[in-house]
């Protein structure tokens, strides 16, 4: 059975529990022989002698929503997956927290493997997520993917 | 006709607004690029693109909303 995400969007960090839920939510399917998870962390980066405190996320949020749809569909018909999870903070994430939660599952290993990276690239690519990263003095500057 | 534009990211704060209503005359994406940066010349130094009902605009693509997204670089993740 394909399953599809209305809203990816959490409030703030991602916590660790919500991982562990979620593997527990599939404990009855068990036809799945693999998950493959990636998860996206707030990293302190030192820019011009100056700490990341924290990253305040802001979106377009249904067009994100209806974006990772889209990415989840594409996704579904390109590999041989049995479901596909995402979840993207919004609001003030300290550093060290978690932001971005994309676990995919499937009969067999080679599957996810293939199939992770495509998507978290493709949620990057696509996402209009705007971060804003806060300063330990305050001040801030736009996050710029690379 | 009157469009709402959505700043959305950096460019609230380069226009330091999160939308307003501009008299535009556009018929396409591209068309409507060169006129906001003509009303709004703040834009001439940032990279940024149009969306209308949650799809990016292509610059042939005609306007058909009211609303406007408009967005810079995402950096999402």
């Amino acid at each position: 059975m394909k399953e599809a995400i209305q809203d990816i969007f959490i409030k703030g960090a991602i916590r660790p529990e919500l991982v562990a839920k979620t593997i527990a939510g599939h404990e009855s399917k068990t036809d799945l022989g693999a998950h493959d998870i990636f998860l996206g962390r707030v990293r302190s980066d030192e820019i011009d002698g100056k700490k990341v405190a924290a990253i305040e996320f802001t979106a377009q949020e249904e067009m994100a929503n209806s974006m990772s749809q889209e990415i989840q569909s594409e996704s579904f018909k390109r590999f041989d997956l049995e479901s596909i999870q995402i979840y993207h903070s919004i609001g003030r994430v300290e550093a060290g927290g978690l932001c971005i939660f994309v676990m995919v599952s499937s009969g067999h290993r080679q599957q996810v493997f293939e199939a992770l990276p495509h998507i978290v690239n493709e949620l990057k690519a696509r996402l209009p997520i705007f971060g804003k990263e806060i300063f330990e003095d305050k001040s801030h500057q736009w996050k710029v993917n690379k | 006709m009157k469009i709402e534009f959505r700043y959305h990211g950096k460019l609230s704060e380069v226009l330091g607004r999160n939308s307003e209503k501009l008299q535009v005359n556009s018929q396409n994406a591209g068309d409507l690029i060169r006129e906001l940066i003509l009303q709004k010349p703040q834009l001439k130094e940032t990279t940024f693109q149009l969306a209308q009902k949650n799809k990016i605009l292509k610059s042939e693509a005609p306007i058909e909303e009211l609303d406007i997204d408009v967005f810079p670089p995402f950096s999402g993740g």
